[in-house]
């Protein structure tokens, strides 16, 4: 089927429009799926940060400066081996300075605690997903924090996959609306120009297909029957002055 | 028409053929063939859309769904191995497991804080449950463990190397499609947006090259069939049947040449002149034997020009105050409101002063021209409110943005002028008035989506996107050329000495103009970003519930413009519809929510759908005097320069009061002075009404 210049000029700005849209609505969705899993993933590390915080404020508790934490190289070790994802584990102390670490990514120090709001803290860095708690005694005074930097590896993944799927599906659906606009518009396009040469021949005096709008063969036969009504009464009227109006 | 020949009673002349009495087809009767096709085109275009913009939010959610079910494992296995660590240390004080104390609070207090939770629960090691707890729901909704919606994960519990217990923790698979639900709401946003948009464009296309084409054919068809032979068609669709017609016009123009020719004999004239008496009451013949080709459809495209504009502007309109409040002002040290509502105020004057000007501006150099220069001061006013994060600068450059604001704007009315007679002219505003509404529909809640996801900076840039797009529609739509241009009027000028002692004039505008738009702007422009963000609304909700303001018009200012026509009730719908409005916003004295502040935006759209119209008949009715003297445009334009006035005046006279009231107490104020106002109006109006002689007028 050829494709009118008509239908095209009427269905690309419509494309055009539809891809916006269904790009728009694809990346809302990415959005706020990246969103909903970056939540899913600071409350799972914040649960792993709770278990060392509990295994670190009991020496607090006893009264034992951060630096005197025998246990805590081992528990960060431990949390380490346990999800190779962890990049490490740092135990600071109120300064922002690392005390005791753990992982492969190298200790970096933090900024002074007291300049950070709130009990605990998320970020994001560009090489890791970067989580913290603050340590406190049973005076709840700040002793310290311990930061986990874990690998945005799987975060990057899941958004990478979500986005291309949703990016194919996208495309898929721009590509079938614009057919079926292109498509949809050449096929009302061949209607009304049928249409229109139905009437067209209607008026050459070839007989209408019955299958023509009432409206239009009213209005042909209409058009039909005044166009000549007209011409009989000029031509008569001619021909009246011709033949009698000079004598 | 009857060609039987015989006696012709209308003519006298005997021999003529005996015209039949018809029934004249109306184009009402016709319409349907143009229309309908057209109808078909749109349903079919927004049904595909709706359809692919819902398919792919669905496959999002089913995929957000399966995508997450690894990572909730995940999290339910550290939970479950968090929570076996507390409970092996609580078994290390030699309790056992059943006897635990506190075990469903604990779990309880877990649940609350891990919305993604369905369930918790400990059983002993032979599998009997032991303590439990669920995820509160809202009444009648529960989580049915054993059912799909909840994942479930088994850790050990166990102490000195024994297992003492299993520690069942369930997901709640819901919760990611619940996440994802919440996009509803911005889904539903970009799919009536890209709806009215598709449509508007639509329109446009379909008129320009099919519609107008089509309609054009019919309507000389509905013409001819009426005996009106003074017109042909255009090329365009069809241009095959409009050469047919044009065949047939022609060929009966040039009949009546011929007879024009021969009546013109001087022997001929006396009997001519009856024929041709009769001949022009029945028919309308071309008297120089050529048709003319009917005029082409240009008006159509101020509809998407203002879309665009108005939309380039608005789509900040979320977050400006924000924005404005966030940047340092480098030791000016303006209080906090005033700083936010000075960049509003600088783009709502630079219209106010620009408008007048720009209008006989645009009818010299011609509209085309003073639109792409409208769109290109709006784009730059646009680039440098997001790329240059300097208070000083967003002033300057809001006032730029309003410059090129006003130029559009009277490009855009004089093209309304210049395509429609006085008879369709109402028609034509129409078609601004209803873009405008688009516009305001639309633009505020996608900038405050964007804004949410890309930051304030890309949403102006976005702006200056649109102002470029809206610039390069006008160069291909729009010409210089002013087809009906009004005739010059002699220089009458308006003297503000003539309206001195009109009091409708001056309650109208001081009690009602000046103050419905001091609050608009006041509190839609400034306080609802202001309010809404300071309760903790993101930008998407402000734009969201900023949307409601341009539905509520929509639908109602028709009802209301046809009440008060009908009723003849306008000074009523202006007293009820200012009252209406400051009641409306009075009610944050009560409940300072962002329930009460979406109220207020209702109360305001509902009292301007009231008052919008019937201001303007009573302004009308009022100064008909003057506008006897010297037209009722100046006298118009002096009310529409106070109003704007007025608007300029609202965000910083909101501004004022939030630095010293606080946001909600300033909104009360500000609907106080709006109760003040509109009861001053009712009773001045009604008082002059009683003393002036012009009291029948209005």
């Amino acid at each position: 089927m050829k494709i009118s210049s008509l239908s095209l000029r009427i269905s690309l700005p419509i494309v055009l429009v539809s891809a916006l849209a269904i790009g728009l609505t694809v990346f809302l969705n990415v959005g706020k799926l990246e969103r909903t899993l970056a939540e899913v993933e600071q409350s799972r590390l914040h649960f792993t940060l709770a278990d060392l915080q509990d295994n670190l404020e009991t020496g607090l508790d006893l009264g034992l400066p951060i630096r005197g934490l025998g246990n805590a190289q081992a528990a960060l070790d431990f949390e380490t081996r346990a999800d190779p994802d962890i990049l490490s584990i740092s135990v600071v102390d109120p300064e922002g300075v690392v005390v005791f670490h753990s992982g492969s990514a190298a200790a970096t120090p933090v900024a002074p605690l007291g300049s950070v709001k709130g009990a605990s803290w998320n970020r994001r860095e560009p090489d890791a997903l970067v989580a913290g708690q603050k340590l406190s005694n049973n005076f709840g005074v700040t002793a310290g924090a311990v930061v986990m930097r874990y690998s945005p590896r799987g975060h990057d993944r899941f958004v990478q996959a979500i986005s291309s799927q949703l990016g194919a599906a996208a495309l898929v659906a721009v590509l079938l609306s614009s057919a079926g606009f292109v498509f949809g518009i050449q096929v009302l396009g061949r209607r009304v120009s049928g249409s229109l040469r139905t009437m067209e021949d209607a008026l050459q005096g070839q007989p209408l297909d019955p299958r023509t709008d009432a409206a239009a063969q009213a209005l042909v036969g209409r058009v039909s029957q005044t166009t000549a009504s007209a011409r009989a009464e000029l031509d008569a009227a001619c021909q009246a002055l011709s033949s009698g109006g000079a004598s | 028409m009857s060609a039987a020949k015989g006696m012709n009673v209308m003519s006298g002349v005997e021999g003529l053929p005996e015209p039949a009495a018809v029934q004249p087809v109306s184009v009402q009767q016709t319409a349907q063939l143009h229309a309908r096709p057209v109808r078909r085109l749109f349903a079919f275009v927004l049904s595909v859309l709706l359809v692919s913009q819902l398919a792919v939010s669905l496959l999002a959610w089913s995929l957000a769904e399966r995508q997450f079910v690894p990572e909730l494992e995940r999290k339910a296995q550290t939970v479950g191995a968090s929570l076996a660590n507390k409970l092996t240390r609580a078994l290390g004080y030699g309790i056992p497991v059943e006897q635990l104390v506190g075990v469903d609070e604990f779990f309880a207090e877990v649940l609350r804080e891990n919305a993604d939770l369905a369930f918790l629960s400990l059983s002993d090691d032979r599998g009997q449950e032991l303590f439990r707890s669920r995820k509160a729901l809202p009444k009648g909704q529960e989580v049915d463990p054993s059912s799909a919606n909840a994942l479930e994960v088994a850790v050990d519990v166990s102490f000195e190397g024994r297992r003492v217990g299993q520690l069942h923790v369930g997901v709640d698979r819901q919760y990611v499609a619940g996440r994802i639900t919440g996009l509803r709401y911005d889904i539903a946003i970009v799919l009536v947006t890209s709806l009215l948009i598709a449509f508007e464009i639509l329109w446009l296309v379909v008129t320009l090259n099919l519609s107008a084409p089509i309609r054009q054919v019919v309507e000389l068809m509905t013409r001819l069939a009426n005996g009106d032979f003074r017109e042909g068609a255009a090329a365009g669709p069809g241009r095959s049947l409009a050469e047919s017609l044009n065949r047939l016009v022609d060929g009966v123009n040039q009949g009546f040449a011929e007879l024009l020719r021969l009546a013109a004999e001087p022997a001929r004239r006396a009997a001519a002149s009856p024929l041709l008496e009769g001949l022009r009451q029945r028919y309308q013949f071309a008297e120089d034997g050529l048709s003319r080709p009917a005029g082409e459809q240009r008006l159509i495209g101020v509809r998407i020009l203002t879309v665009l504009f108005m939309s380039a502007e608005m789509l900040s309109r979320s977050f400006l105050p924000i924005y404005a409040g966030s940047l340092s002002d480098h030791g000016l040290n303006l209080p906090d409101g005033l700083r936010s509502s000075l960049p509003i105020t600088a783009f709502l004057l630079a219209i106010a002063i620009a408008m007048p000007y720009a209008g006989r501006w645009s009818d010299q150099i011609g509209r085309r021209r003073s639109y792409i220069t409208g769109a290109l001061f709006v784009a730059t006013g646009l680039a440098v409110s997001g790329l240059v994060p300097e208070y000083l600068m967003l002033i300057v450059a809001r006032a730029v943005t309003g410059l090129g604001y006003a130029m559009m704007f009277m490009s855009c009315q004089g093209l309304v002028i210049d395509h429609t007679s006085l008879r369709d002219r109402g028609k034509g505003f129409a078609m601004v008035v209803s873009a405008i509404a688009i516009a305001q529909i639309c633009a505020p809640p996608i900038g405050g989506i964007l804004a949410d996801r890309i930051g304030y900076a890309l949403v102006f840039i976005a702006g200056m996107g649109v102002a470029l797009v809206a610039a390069a529609v006008a160069s291909r739509l729009l010409d210089n050329h002013r087809p009906h241009a009004p005739e010059a009027r002699p220089a009458a000028r308006l003297r503000l000495s003539m309206l001195s002692g009109n009091h409708r004039f001056w309650t109208l505008a001081l009690l009602s103009g000046v103050p419905a738009q001091l609050i608009y702007t006041g509190f839609l422009s400034f306080l609802v970003p202001t309010l809404l963000s300071g309760m903790g609304s993101t930008q998407s909700e402000i734009g969201r519930d900023s949307m409601v303001y341009g539905l509520i018009v929509v639908a109602l200012v028709p009802l209301f413009a046809w009440c008060c026509e009908r009723f003849e009730t306008y000074a009523l719908a202006v007293g009820l519809g200012g009252m209406l409005t400051g009641l409306g916003l009075l009610s944050l004295q009560w409940n300072p929510s962002p329930q009460a502040v979406v109220i207020g935006i209702a109360a305001l759209a509902l009292g301007h759908s009231m008052s919008i119209s019937a201001q303007l008949v009573l302004v009308t009715r009022a100064t008909r005097e003057e506008a006897l003297e010297v037209g009722s445009g100046p006298v118009l334009g002096v009310f529409r320069l106070m109003e704007r006035l007025g608007a300029a005046a609202g965000p910083v006279a909101a501004g004022l009061l939030v630095a010293s009231l606080g946001a909600p107490r300033a909104t009360v104020w500000l609907g106080g002075f709006g109760v003040v106002a509109s009861a001053l109006f009712t009773l001045a109006f009604f008082l002059t009404g009683r003393l002036s002689p012009r009291s029948h007028a209005a």
